[in-house]
């Protein structure tokens, strides 16, 4: 146990390290000129080797590198090119923003799809199951973006209850939240639609066994067959899913932060990419690689949580 | 008390178990033997009202008075594990992998007996001794993959005794287990049958097992009980042809020389179980039945004493 904990944490920070290079090395070494693609192909040659200084493009790659990374481990990230203000402040702004709706989409996601796909598993073979089954077969096909759109139409513009867009700010929580609903659900239905099919068929799986045909051969409910018996021994593939899924989600603010308006990380990497800020594009690329590492890494940690008899083979 | 009556189990391809009709007493140890297919589990699921959804059943079964054929699945919750309990034959695969083995005991003893989590640990700690397991609290802590197939047996056993049922069906519960591990098990069933009065069923293919646990016993053959009686009595004479098939594949110093084959190989039924759809309407047995007549086949044997045959006991 405490040996796998040691060779897992050995590992999260090698896959960082990979990581870094790897976005270093796009970011640096492929050809194209950072300062060319910032100032315009009009730019004089002087103005040209004035930003290359300013940038530290005329140092060694390797220097480069160790510089960047000695500054990132400290949360120095440099200047945003466009912003003019520390990477670090664009990010620790819109953070906040981003995380709470990463992680109210998977609260949603998990709630919704689990509920969905033991159901499904209770009923199977059922008009219930059937019903689930389309629904997120129907989820599955949907873009996040259009579904979004669909959304505004008709909670924001036709109903009127929720804002189509925009963020209040958190110093109006109420107001703050009512604008986070919508991109929440957005992102959450066609994850949800993904989890609830890997549940269902985990559920399946485990329904069959024999030690679910003890529990029912001691009078247990169906109900707490399903919830106590066999969910738990369902949940190692569907937090493995969930694991990926929350890498997906972080992703999908991309887009969701997009159509909603929305002040966050996702918005913020668009308009770096559009603005060839490479510092910020750097930093945001990092720390977006981050976060789906660590979420791998707390979903090994849960794999142990779950199964017993992982925790005898580490 | 169980009592069933022309009890059946249609599979729709076919009847799994055809009109078996018994009375189990409290105490009473009864077998139920069989090659594999032949109905023995099947009835075991019926007594518990676990039957596959595809399954009919039809007749009449009562458990201590009450009409369990046609009774909801929350009816039968009432009576699982507090009247009528059963246990697997992959003691391994039958217990919950995730879970203590302690409180897989302790649960249905908060769950149906209502009792807080340490009066139910006491009681499991009590039934772990009763069962024979070594250094119970230590083991109440453990997984079921830290333990021996034969500690998990008697889990399973502690279990199915946990709300102290009327009735324990074991099913093949000695199979998976090694020779001796497998004969300890069987005088477990056998001591806590009579310390309990609790009635026990024995199912099993290993004739062995059943003359040691069993004061009576029921061979089953395509669903149809073909022969029943005091377990003694029946394996020393059997009457019915399957009865006798069974008997003498049994390996056994006799039989190895009154073959007279070369290297003493087993006699043997010959052919084997048919499916449920293939099976004769008449006799179960015809096909492979040694004596059989031209009627066997179309028509159901009759009951003949103990056994049911065309062929009256001279003939047989």
């Amino acid at each position: 146990m405490g040996y796998f904990l040691f060779r897992r944490t050995i590992s999260f920070v090698l896959t960082l390290l990979a990581v870094s290079v790897v976005v270093f090395a796009v970011m640096n070494i492929l050809p194209g000129d950072p300062a060319l693609s910032i100032l315009g192909l009009d730019a004089t040659e002087d103005a040209l080797a004035a930003l290359r200084e300013e940038l530290g493009l005329n140092e060694p790659v390797l220097s480069r590198y160790l510089h960047w990374i000695a500054g990132a481990v400290q949360g120095d990230f440099g200047i945003s090119q466009s912003f003019r203000v520390p990477v670090s402040e664009l990010i620790a702004e819109r953070l906040p923003l981003t995380v709470s709706l990463a992680i109210s989409g998977m609260v949603v996601t998990v709630i919704l799809a689990v509920a969905l796909g033991v159901a499904a598993a209770a009923n199977h073979g059922k008009a219930g199951d059937w019903g689930i089954m389309f629904l997120s077969q129907l989820g599955i096909a949907v873009p996040a973006f259009w579904l979004s759109i669909l959304l505004v139409l008709l909670f924001a513009v036709k109903l009127r209850w929720l804002p189509p867009g925009g963020f209040p700010g958190w110093s109006e929580p109420a107001a703050a939240v009512r604008s986070l609903i919508l991109p929440t659900v957005a992102l959450a239905l066609v994850q949800s639609a993904v989890l609830a099919r890997v549940t269902r068929s985990s559920a399946l799986e485990v329904m069959r066994l024999d030690y679910i045909r003890t529990a029912r051969a001691m009078g247990f409910s169906r109900r707490r067959v399903l919830w106590r018996h066999v969910l738990p021994n369902a949940l190692i593939p569907i937090v493995t899913i969930v694991g990926l899924q929350f890498a997906a989600l972080v992703t999908g603010t991309i887009v969701i932060e997009n159509v909603f308006y929305l002040p966050g990380l996702g918005r913020l990497i668009f308009q770096s990419i559009a603005n060839r800020d490479l510092p910020t594009v750097q930093a945001l690329v990092m720390l977006f690689a981050a976060i789906v590492v660590t979420a791998n890494f707390i979903v090994d940690l849960l794999y142990l949580a779950i199964d017993p008899r992982l925790k005898a083979r580490s | 008390m169980i009592e069933a009556a022309g009890l059946t189990v249609d599979m729709g391809a076919g009847q799994a178990v055809r009109e078996a009709s018994f009375v189990i007493a409290p105490g009473d140890r009864i077998g139920i033997v069989g090659e594999s297919g032949c109905g023995k589990t099947m009835l075991g699921l019926a007594l518990m009202g676990m039957v596959p959804d595809a399954g009919r059943v039809s007749g009449s079964l009562t458990i201590d008075g009450t009409q369990m054929v046609g009774a909801g699945e929350a009816i039968w919750q009432k009576l699982r594990a507090r009247r009528v309990a059963m246990i697997f034959q992959e003691p391994m695969a039958a217990l919950n992998p995730i879970k203590r083995v302690g409180e897989t005991v302790m649960e249905p003893m908060m769950v149906h007996l209502g009792l807080g989590r340490d009066a139910a640990r006491a009681r499991a700690l009590e039934l772990f001794r009763e069962v024979g397991i070594p250094d119970p609290e230590a083991r109440l802590r453990q997984f079921p993959h830290e333990i021996s197939g034969g500690q998990r047996q008697r889990v399973l056993i502690a279990l199915a005794l946990a709300c102290d049922p009327g009735v324990l069906i074991a099913d093949e519960p000695t199979t998976a287990l090694d020779a001796n591990v497998a004969l300890r098990v069987t005088q477990l069933l056998v001591g806590l049958a009579e310390r309990r009065t609790m009635g026990l069923v024995f199912i099993s293919h290993d004739l062995a097992a059943v003359a040691r646990a069993t004061e009576r016993v029921m061979v089953m053959y395509g669903g149809d009980i073909v022969e029943r009686g005091a377990t003694e009595e029946v394996l020393a004479q059997p009457r019915h042809p399957y009865t006798r098939g069974l008997l003498s594949a049994r390996p056994s110093p006799g039989n190895m020389r009154a073959t007279g084959g070369r290297r003493g190989r087993l006699p043997t039924i010959p052919g084997s179980v048919p499916p449920l759809a293939e099976l004769a309407p008449g006799c179960r047995f015809a096909g492979r039945c040694p004596v059989e007549l031209d009627m066997c086949r179309g028509e159901r044997p009759p009951q003949r004493g103990t056994m049911i045959c065309h062929r009256s006991e001279e003939g047989a």
